[in-house]
């Protein structure tokens, strides 16, 4: 009777520590709004790793959610300034405070991110990119951000420089960019967001 | 009762009557009275030149715009302390629509960085500008927030006695140390 009684209290509590738990999690409104204001999955990319290119991945893959996966850094590179093409295999070299440093790769559409158990960067961080003989480096530090796009928006105005891109518009006019055979377009028309 | 008796204990109650009647008015008037509007607030500020650093290699706004003035961190228009700055936030000008990179920072963004660092804590910067002696600069949330004695979301941006530290406590009080400003922009 005791035992019974203890194990249906047991559960009520986990019960409410459940409830309490995704409640917090659901009730923060600013965070909320953040990932209403992304919109929906496009049609024809389904999620993974090249879904929502140009967006600021950690709105979702951050602490609050709602994406399973968590990013201590996240991004996309795109080949130049005025066209929004996803460049692949671009190295995104980062160095934090503790001189720690970490290099990951863009795929086919230009993503890259960084799971907590490959790197926890003590910010700030410097970050250079580098790919087919080209390369390009933040003149600032991030100082806490781990999306590279809450800054890098599309299009660039006071508050942001637009887009990263490997190449100068020079070089973007002089040799086009041909993507290479990619499970989604990595050719985006709207100015940072969707394909 | 005697005479003398009498006239102790109508002194007495007189003198607790008038007691009761000063507390009541000061009590009233302290909450009756309403602030003037026009009243003036003196703020003193630090020296501007050696802010923006005129005539030196560097300034206490060239070390601040690139430690804090990233676009995550106070290179926002939501902060407090909103700094603009060349790799930054821009000031809004539609005649010159300059964009994060772009070019260098300019005299306007200049005065606001000067503006919002003095309107963060306005009567208390004036008392250090003032005194140093007596109202050390670490009492400025300037000063404490990036050696982290205060909570700052940033973390840890300086060590006291470091050049930046430097930078900013020395033009707080009175005597710029343009190198230490200048060293403070070496670390990246």
């Amino acid at each position: 009777m005791v035992v019974r009684a203890l194990v249906r209290s047991s559960f009520l509590v986990a019960a409410i520590g459940g409830a309490v738990a995704l409640a917090s999690c659901a009730l923060d409104p600013v965070h909320n709004a953040s990932v209403n204001a992304l919109g929906g999955e496009i049609n024809g990319v389904p999620q993974g790793e090249y879904h929502r290119a140009g967006q600021p991945c950690t709105v979702c893959h951050g602490a609050n959610g709602p994406a399973k996966t968590t990013f201590t850094m996240a991004g996309t590179i795109y080949y130049g300034p005025t066209k929004a093409i996803g460049v692949d295999n671009v190295q995104v070299i980062m160095v934090d405070s503790l001189n720690s440093s970490y290099t990951a790769y863009t795929n086919c559409v230009g993503n890259f991110f960084v799971a907590p158990e490959q790197w926890k960067p003590s910010f700030p961080v410097l970050v250079k990119i580098a790919g087919g003989g080209a390369q390009a480096g933040m003149i600032s530090h991030i100082g806490r951000e781990p999306s590279c796009s809450n800054c890098h928006k599309d299009p660039p105005y006071y508050d942001s420089q637009g887009h990263i891109h490997l190449v100068s518009q020079a070089v973007e006019t002089q040799s086009a960019y041909t993507p290479p055979a990619c499970p989604v377009n990595p050719v985006q028309t709207g100015n940072g967001g969707a394909p | 009762m005697s005479r003398r008796a009498a006239l102790i204990r109508s002194f007495a109650s007189i003198a607790g009557a008038s007691v009761f009647a000063m507390a009541a008015a000061a009590t009233t008037g302290s909450c009756a009275s309403s602030p003037d509007p026009l009243r003036p607030t003196l703020i003193v500020g630090p020296d501007y030149k050696a802010f923006t650093g005129e005539g030196q290699a560097a300034g206490v706004s060239a070390f601040l715009e690139q430690r804090c003035a990233t676009l995550d961190c106070h290179g926002q228009v939501g902060r407090p302390l909103r700094l603009y700055s060349r790799t930054g936030l821009r000031f809004p000008n539609p005649d010159v629509q300059n964009t994060p990179g772009s070019s260098g920072t300019t005299a306007e963004e200049l005065q606001a960085n000067y503006q919002a660092v003095i309107g963060l804590e306005p009567e208390t910067m004036s008392k250090v500008v003032l005194d140093p002696t007596n109202n050390a600069p670490q009492t400025l949330l300037l000063v404490k927030k990036p050696r982290a004695s205060e909570r700052h979301k940033g973390g840890q941006i300086v060590v006291i006695g470091d050049d930046g530290d430097r930078c900013v406590t020395s033009w707080l009080s009175g005597a710029t140390d343009f190198a230490a400003c200048k060293t403070a922009l070496q670390v990246p």
